[in-house]
């Protein structure tokens, strides 16, 4: 099955650093819940495996990623991530362009456009959780994300987010942040 | 008759053919003590169980075992690579195919079988799975079967490439697998021509699996000492498993010993042969230990045997006083990966040609392409007679169709155009050859019994009111009893079948047959035929099947075959025994065999009350008191090769209720005659036809594997695939006539088909008749609430009040 | 079909219950097990430790504290059905009960679990919603309670804290001239609900006092339809005012696609199911039904 998955995530800083800081790969990596860079195996080749847990479910996926192409000009990154589960009965391929934009109110945005194919076992009994769940990890990403540049600045806050940055849930877990206030900036922000 | 109360009491002592005895299999099923393959253990026995691929489409980079291996109870992990020098990487299917035992080199399909480990029991095996690690490089998958033949279409058999004489016809493209077709193309074409009606419509028969309570399995024990083989199979065909296995391994046949135990539904499932059974009798011959497996209820639904999937385009062309001229079929087959259809090997199209169901067709034509697709292989006749519901479906449905066209009520269009009583045996235009049938008599006891003028007033006044009510009628004619081995074979094996009868010194009898029961009461019915032939009781008549050390060879239990073949087996066999024991009877009673009249369970002098002698004082005498130069001994066996098929028919009426809301559909009444000519117990008839209308209902409202863009299995487990429960099943009012087989020794034709097949077309008549006022010709199944909500919608009809 | 090894406990008091949660980081606890096991068995949950509650007492049972009555999270949905307390004085939770899977899955099933787990396919969440139920949760530092209505955060998400467990819910009794329904359409015994929908309303005379309204199944929790219950509190309501409910139900849904059906067809049963509640909560109020 296949999951389009449109985000945009606004971030309290300014373009330069958001665009610095997507390009670090590993550092990128480490915003999703549960994931990790294992290794850089070139220039454009990663390996990296990522754990997501979801209520009672725990799914372990290990594989590649592949810069195409890093875009100066329009501050956009696109790669394709793709992995096996640890189990060897899913597998799942992420194709995801990332750029950064100044937003119509102003701020900086980050812009996410992924098409997510699983195969196996999680599309045919994962898949009535699919969508929901994708995009409950997508918006702890972009929280890090947010996060994360912002750390990268100056002052309290940056120093405040930074402290957030180190304690970052090392997975996907309900518990680790407040979901219905983060739920309802979203909603905000999508006017959903 | 001397004195006939007297016989009509011996009569029912019998408990012979017609009786509804109770049911000898179901002490032992209720009682939990029932013995199934997973029932069966033996000592040092070891576990299989399967990787599977998670792409449907992919080629198999690497396969590492090492981290498998090294777990603790684990003895082997097998891949196509080890079958290799054994060359059982590969098996041949019974379409004239080959399937991958063990995925070589690609997977073709989702959950395809690509390792096998054997460890000391089920829960290291399954530990074990997950440690062998598999790197695919993924391919696009062929999901759309109108997409096969593309000249970009991915190639999915790449053993084919190149080889386009295929099993049955040449074939096309890489993805085609045969073209097969029947009846005069140009005389259909002309009658569609000179037509002044002609109709046509595109139906999908889905894709849909018979789940069996009881999954599939074997059991394998190859015994080094003896170098024989013995394996506990869920097979609906013992013998041609065992035929098959002689031929792959080689071993010699006399060494291969099959036995199917009981079985816990087949329904079509448990024809194949599958690579589960395959991969446990080679680790049992490697490692020289029992080795099971049993596969699980995902892994029966995802991969073992799946049903239907066609594409069918159908078309009649009429007069306008809607005499039937000519149908046309064109039917685009999803084979899946590979060609593993369960047909007569030279039927690919099974029985298709029955397609002209109950009617005088003049012209017909019909053509299937099989194609392959990356999905799962299959194509089991789930509960019918290969492809018999597909053809009555777009017979059926057709014939709706064209009384929609020209105004005309269903039932009278079907009235007009029946086969007409004196017109059997009646050949039709794709040759089948119907043996007899009163299709009138059939429709018209349904209808008075319905009260069918009244229930179209009443639509009628619904219809006025916004409310949705569907009158279904399906007047279907089923070919079954396959076959008739100058064109039927599986494999090369004729498709006759077979009984051997011993009738013990002191009168009671075994009786051992080539079919296997998987529900059908075998154990019941079989005796209640010998009870009446030779006159001895059916509780003194012990039946077995299913052992192919012990049972003669038999082409098994599917296709509603066992009345048809292995019941005539078992009356002629048992004919030959009376035949000896007349004579027997002859020298006791010192008189010719002339002299002597059959009374229920002996024979008589003619005209001379009291000289008589009874089946259980010739038995005594076969094996001490002889006449001169007979052989000792009271024993037949027949192999019986049916003459032709058997045509039972019926006609079926299903009223519908649909809540326009929400789409749920619910059964009013459904109402089923049938016709299978002898009854032999009329309480097994009724179980058959209860479970075949509940099958038929599941297919035909819930039952459904489809697929996602990327080869996804959908709805592979019992959360989403609809077995129904005594809450959604309807109440089902049966009804019969007898019309008896000519040709059939005992004049019975078979029926624990006819339900599922009548019935699917009758609930899909029904629901397009809820809409058939506001122009609805078709809608394909399932008819799940959410597919008739959709027409619904689309239609406005859904709007608040 | 066989799930991974672990390593099983059968405490019989709360306290051994929350003592084996702090020692075992990565235990579950099994109720009922209908969700959880299938998971343990597709190998999608690894539940190392597993807590089997079923044989603590003190979770167990329904009893009648005048205003409101308390319930054991460890109640099955059998015992919730048969019980006369509820029937008399909290009807709606037998009605829903009786829709939730099948006899033995009802046997096995508790209210807890099925709270707990955070599916928004499961039935109690709406039921619990609907009444404005209050859970008890108690954990190693303590007891305290949080009203339903703020319990369910997300797919698999609640509030339930990490070693906490739900231990019993608090429903307050039917009013006096009110009326309730759960209307849920499946599509076979044992499914989730394509869609569903609780309501509980009062009267006061002809009009609707007050209503609450909440769909199973649309959504990644129970979704409360805030907007309709506004609309409808305070009038007297009629089929125009019912019609005007349900599309404001319909419009704060947001169901994922499955084979029960798509975004469109799931909305939409969402809101006949809602019109459906009403009009029998509305019947039941006014004594007709």
């Amino acid at each position: 099955m296949k999951v389009d998955l449109d985000k945009v995530f606004e971030i309290d800083g300014s373009e330069k650093n958001t665009w610095t800081f997507l390009q670090d790969i590993p550092g990128v990596a480490s915003c999703m819940p549960g994931a990790e860079i294992t290794e850089q195996v070139d220039a454009n080749n990663y390996k990296g495996k990522v754990r997501a847990k979801v209520g009672p479910a725990t799914m372990s996926f290990e594989g590649d990623i592949e810069i195409q192409e890093i875009n100066e000009e329009n501050k956009s990154l696109h790669f394709i991530g793709k992995g096996q589960d640890t189990k060897g009965t899913s597998a799942a391929e992420m194709d995801l362009t990332a750029s950064v934009r100044k937003g119509e109110s102003g701020a900086t945005e980050l812009v996410g456009v992924a098409t997510v194919t699983v195969t196996g076992k999680v599309a045919n009994f994962g898949g009535r959780m699919m969508t929901q769940v994708a995009d409950q990890i997508l918006n702890q990403f972009g929280k890090n994300f947010a996060n994360n540049v912002v750390a990268m600045g100056e002052g309290e806050s940056a120093e405040e987010a930074a402290k957030v940055v180190a304690e970052q849930p090392k997975e996907l877990n309900g518990l680790a942040f407040a979901w219905s206030i983060f739920v309802g900036y979203l909603k905000s922000l999508f006017g959903k | 008759m001397s004195t006939s109360a007297e016989s009509i009491e011996r009569e029912e002592k019998l408990q012979g053919v017609g009786c509804s005895r109770k049911r000898k299999e179901d002490p032992r099923f209720i009682q939990g003590k029932g013995n199934y393959v997973d029932d069966i253990k033996m000592p040092g026995m070891l576990c299989a169980e399967i990787v599977r691929s998670p792409y449907a489409h992919a080629r198999i980079i690497s396969i590492d075992k090492t981290e498998a291996l090294a777990l603790p109870g684990v003895h082997a992990v097998l891949t196509a690579d080890d079958l290799k020098p054994l060359d059982l990487h590969w098996m041949p299917t019974l379409a004239g195919d080959v399937q991958a035992v063990l995925a070589d080199e690609k997977v073709v399909f989702q959950m395809q079988e690509v390792a096998v480990v054997i460890a000391n029991d089920r829960y290291i095996a399954a530990d074990a799975v997950q440690l062998v690690k598999v790197e695919y490089e993924p391919l696009p998958a062929l999901v759309d079967p109108h997409k096969s033949m593309d000249s970009d279409a991915p190639v999915i058999r790449e053993d084919l490439i190149g080889k386009m004489d295929g099993a049955h016809s040449k074939r096309l493209h890489d993805n085609h697998i045969f073209t097969w077709d029947v009846g005069d193309k140009e005389s259909t074409d002309q009658a569609f021509e000179d037509a002044e009606v002609t109709v046509k419509e595109n139906m999908f028969y889905h894709r849909v699996h018979p789940c069996p309570l009881e999954t599939c399995g074997c059991l394998a024990s190859f015994d080094k000492i003896e170098g024989k083989l013995t394996a506990y199979v869920t097979s609906q065909a013992p013998h041609v498993v065992r035929t098959v296995v002689s031929m792959l391994s080689g071993i010699p046949e006399s060494k291969v010993r099959i036995i199917s135990p009981d079985i816990g539904g087949g329904f079509g499932n448990k024809v194949p042969i599958y690579p589960g059974y395959v991969t446990a009798m080679v680790a049992s011959i490697v490692l020289g230990r029992p080795v099971k497996w049993v596969e699980s209820r995902i892994e029966n639904l995802t991969t073992t045997g799946f049903a239907r999937d066609w594409h069918m385009e159908g078309e009649l062309a009429a007069d306008n006083e809607g005499r039937i001229k000519a149908l046309r079929v064109n039917v685009l087959a999803d084979h899946g990966a590979f060609d593993a259809c369960a047909d007569p090997s030279k039927f690919p199209a099974g029985m298709f040609h029955i397609c002209t169901g109950s009617y005088d067709i003049p012209n017909a034509y019909a053509r299937v392409d099989g194609v392959y697709t990356n999905k799962a292989p299959g194509g089991v006749a789930y509960r019918c007679s290969f492809r018999v519901t597909e053809a009555v479906y777009v017979v059926e449905r057709m014939v709706d169709v064209l009384a929609q066209k020209l105004g005309m009520d269903k039932a009278e269009i079907r009235l007009k155009n029946f086969v007409k009583p004196e017109q059997f045996p009646y050949p039709t235009a794709l040759g089948a050859n119907l043996d007899s049938g009163d299709y009138h008599t059939a429709l018209n006891k349904v209808l008075d019994a319905v009260d069918y003028k009244e229930l179209r007033k009443e639509q009628e006044e619904k219809r006025a009111n916004g409310e949705l009510m569907g009158i279904g009628i399906v007047t279907f004619t089923e070919i079954v009893g396959a076959g008739p081995s100058k064109s039927c074979d599986i494999l090369g094996v004729g498709m006759f079948d077979s009984a051997e009868i011993r009738v013990h010194p002191t009168g009671s009898a075994l009786a051992r047959m080539g079919t296997i029961t998987q529900g059908q009461a075998h154990q019941t019915t079989y005796a209640q035929i010998i009870a009446t032939e030779l006159g001895i009781p059916s509780e003194e008549i012990q039946i077995e099947e299913g052992d192919t050390d012990t049972a003669p060879y038999g082409l098994g239990t599917y296709g509603s075959r066992t009345t048809p073949v292995g019941a005539a087996a078992t009356a002629v066999a048992a004919r030959k025994i009376k035949a000896k024991a007349a004579k027997i009877a002859a020298h006791l009673l010192e008189v010719s065999d002339d002299d002597l009249e059959w009374d229920v369970d002996r024979f008589k002098v003619k005209g001379v009350p009291g000289q008589e002698k009874t089946m259980k004082d010739i038995a005594w005498a076969a094996y001490n008191n002889l006449p001169e130069g007979m052989e000792p001994g009271l024993e037949a066996v027949d192999y019986y090769d049916p003459p032709e098929y058997t045509y039972p028919f019926g006609a079926y009426l299903c009223v519908v209720d649909i809540d326009k809301y929400t789409g749920v559909t619910k059964v009013r009444r459904f109402y089923a005659l049938d016709d299978c000519g002898t009854r032999i117990n009329p309480m097994v008839i009724e179980g058959q036809i209860h479970g075949g209308l509940t099958e038929g209902y599941a297919v035909a409202m819930g039952q459904e594997l489809s697929f996602d863009p990327e080869g996804n299995i959908e709805g592979n487990s019992l959360m989403d695939y609809f077995l129904p429960t005594a809450v959604e099943t309807p109440h089902w009012e049966t009804d019969y006539t007898v019309t008896p087989s000519p040709h059939h020794p005992l004049g019975a034709k078979g029926v624990a088909e006819s339900p599922h097949v009548g019935s699917i077309p009758t609930f899909t008549a029904a629901v397009v008749d809820a809409f058939a006022h506001l122009d609805v010709t078709h809608m394909n199944m399932p008819h799940s609430a959410y597919r008739v909500w959709q027409k619904c919608h689309e239609l406005g009809l859904d709007k608040a009040k | 079909m066989i799930p991974e090894q672990f390593e099983y406990f059968a405490p019989s008091t709360i306290d051994e219950v929350l003592k084996l949660m702090v020692e075992n980081d990565e235990a579950k606890i099994l109720a009922g097990g209908h969700s959880l096991l299938p998971m343990m068995k597709l190998r999608f949950a690894e539940a190392t430790h597993l807590i089997d509650i079923n044989g603590v007492e003190a979770l167990k049972g329904i009893s009648d504290k005048g205003d409101h009555i308390l319930i054991g999270a460890m109640t099955t949905e059998s015992e919730l059905i048969v019980s006369e307390l509820l029937q008399q004085k909290c009807p709606l939770i037998p009605e829903a009960a009786k829709l939730i899977a099948d006899p033995q899955v009802r046997n096995r099933g508790t209210i807890g679990g099925d709270i707990a787990h955070g599916d928004p396919g499961n039935d109690h969440p709406s039921i619990m919603m609907a009444l404005d139920a209050i859970f008890v949760l108690q954990s190693p530092d303590g007891e305290r309670t949080v009203p339903a209505n703020s319990f369910f955060l997300g797919t698999y998400w609640t509030e339930l804290g990490e070693n906490e467990i739900l231990k019993e819910i608090q429903v307050p009794v039917a009013k006096p001239n009110s009326g309730y329904a759960y209307t849920k359409l499946k599509r076979k015994t044992g499914d989730f609900a394509t869609a569903a929908t609780a309501v509980i309303l009062t009267l006061d005379g002809d009009t609707c006092s007050s209503i609450s309204i909440v769909m199973t199944n649309v959504g990644p929790t129970a979704l409360k339809a805030e907007e309709a219950e506004n609309l409808l509190a305070g009038k007297v309501i009629d089929e125009s005012l019912i019609e005007e409910a349900a599309e404001k139900a319909m419009s704060i849904c947001d169901p994922a696609e499955d084979l029960r059906g798509d975004v469109e067809y799931k909305t939409h049963m969402a809101g006949e199911m809602t019109r459906r509640a009403i009009r029998i909560a509305l019947q039941r109020a006014k004594g007709e039904i």
